[in-house]
């Protein structure tokens, strides 16, 4: 057998250390491929510090890499079920993901996230996206909004 | 935001919960994600909060959009009704999976009765400008249309009064070309309208002409046909090449197979013939010829048509808007066969197309 695998050190903004394999990092997160490409990170001593995500949602991301690193080959529809039930989270669990996808900058998540998003406004009415995005004041005076219910009655 | 009307706790109130786009989220993370609602569903957007309806109507929305290449075209139609004798302003989103022509209320009712008028699409506005009425001398007034918050405005007047002549967009600027004027006014003419400075700015040279046909932006130049030459007796064209503004005369090949409303696909000019049933020529420029490259069924088109082009696809848009969708881009090579395409139904009222635009947001 060969080398073991390179691992990576990843420390939460609880200080949890992560030790992930390289590889699964490098290809899905731009950020830290491009810190493993510079140089900037030392496999002996250093660890990666991501402040912003809290432990539960990096590990999250870790397994979402991790998965979508082994299970490439899989066929399309196992994957959308994997992803579908990946992302069976609460909205506070969906924005903690979006936040550390868009930090880490990794294109596939962010995708994934922004569809799902997209799916919870697409042919909802206009009450039912206040409730899920929890906008208790809409903002608009009386007249605007019975002005919006007037011109869009189907929307409501 | 302007929260001039509420008073000041309101506005703290107001503020509190509304402060955040999507609570829990930063504004900037919460546009990544909202911008990539396509457009179609961007009015159910500005309902859902004060906050949303701002951003969908933002600089910042149509920037991103337009960046992260998520903008959408939908086309534009300006037409005149047969019976009301009015003009109209109609929509098309091209992508929709039951494409229809949806009316534009709110006309500036000015401009209503006018004809010879500028029709065009810069930015996410649409401006509409000069004309002349059946008892009034062309105008110099302009109008623009927010296509983000549906709403026509007054926008900065002509330098020059002018109906009947050309209108274009050109390196994000607005030309009024040529036409006929009131008296007092040069009739070699033209206008440009720079929308950073919102002014018009007039301009003169003596190949512009007041009998203006038909125009067409190709290669980064505006093409102009001009009336028949009073000297020669035949049609010939104008050129502006924007790089030493100047105006030539345009290849007079060209300008004799320019029977019809033209459209560019590509760099490449297509014109529709209508002089015997409906057929699509297009220009080649290697070969300084126009080839034939195909016939329309009379079944499908309605002359007099306009067309205009999303992408690689041409909408011929006739009477009463009806719509027949052919892509140039699978056409292959070039021939005399009948063209299938797909086609958008006809509106009930009876009108006849003027201009078509493109709007991407």
């Amino acid at each position: 057998m060969g080398s073991p695998v390179k691992k990576i050190m990843l420390c939460s903004s609880e200080k949890e250390i992560f030790s992930v394999e390289e590889q699964v990092m490098v290809q899905h997160s731009v950020i830290i491929n491009n810190m493993i490409e510079d140089g900037s990170y030392n496999h002996e001593e250093s660890k990666i510090p991501l402040d912003c995500v809290d432990s539960k949602t990096l590990k999250k991301v870790i397994d979402y890499c991790t998965h979508h690193t082994h299970h490439h080959n899989d066929n399309q529809e196992d994957l959308e079920a994997w992803d579908a039930q990946f992302l069976n989270v609460d909205s506070n669990g969906l924005y903690d993901l979006l936040m550390a996808a868009n930090y880490l900058e990794i294109r596939n998540l962010l995708d994934l996230i922004y569809g799902t998003i997209k799916n919870m406004i697409k042919g909802k009415k206009i009450d039912e996206i206040r409730r899920i995005f929890n906008i208790k004041d809409h903002g608009f005076t009386p007249e605007e909004e019975e002005q919006n219910r007037k011109e869009y009655p189907h929307f409501y | 935001m302007d929260d001039s009307k509420e008073s000041l706790t309101d506005a703290n109130e107001a503020e509190a919960t509304t402060s955040t786009l999507i609570a829990g989220l930063p504004d900037d993370i919460s546009l990544c994600c909202l911008a990539r609602i396509p457009r179609k569903h961007h009015s159910v957007l500005k309902c859902v909060s004060k906050r949303w309806r701002d951003l969908v109507c933002s600089e910042e929305w149509y920037q991103y959009r337009r960046k992260h290449k998520l903008d959408e075209t939908w086309i534009y139609a300006l037409c005149r009704g047969e019976l009301e004798d009015q003009i109209c302003c109609y929509v098309l989103d091209p992508n929709s999976s039951r494409r229809s022509w949806k009316l534009i209320p709110g006309l500036p009712p000015r401009m209503l009765k006018r004809k010879g008028m500028g029709f065009e699409a810069l930015g996410n506005k649409l401006f509409l400008f000069g004309g002349c009425g059946w008892s009034e001398d062309a105008t110099d007034e302009a109008y623009s249309y927010d296509a983000s918050t549906n709403t026509w405005v007054e926008a900065a007047s002509l330098s020059t009064a002018r109906c009947y002549f050309a209108s274009e967009v050109l390196g994000e600027k607005l030309y009024a070309i040529g036409g006929i004027g009131s008296n007092s006014s040069d009739p070699h003419s033209w206008d440009t309208f720079d929308p950073c400075t919102n002014t018009w700015i007039s301009h003169r040279d003596p190949n512009i002409v007041p009998e203006i046909e038909d125009s067409v932006v190709m290669d980064g130049k505006i093409y102009i046909r001009c009336g028949k030459s009073p000297v020669t007796h035949r049609v010939y064209g104008v050129v502006y090449d924007p790089s030493n503004g100047t105006w030539q005369h345009a290849d007079t090949e060209l300008v004799s197979g320019w029977s019809g409303p033209a459209v560019v696909v590509d760099g490449v000019l297509y014109v529709l013939d209508e002089s015997s049933g409906t057929r699509l020529m297009m220009w080649h420029k290697e070969r300084q010829e126009w080839l034939p490259v195909g016939r329309f069924s009379p079944l499908l088109t309605r002359p007099p048509c306009r067309v205009v082009a999303v992408g690689k696809t041409i909408f011929v848009v006739g009477r009463g808007l009806s719509t027949v969708v052919i892509d140039v881009g699978d056409l292959g090579n070039i021939g005399k066969r009948v063209m299938i395409g797909s086609s958008i139904p006809k509106l009930m009222s009876a009108s006849n197309v003027i201009s078509c635009k493109c709007l991407a947001i």
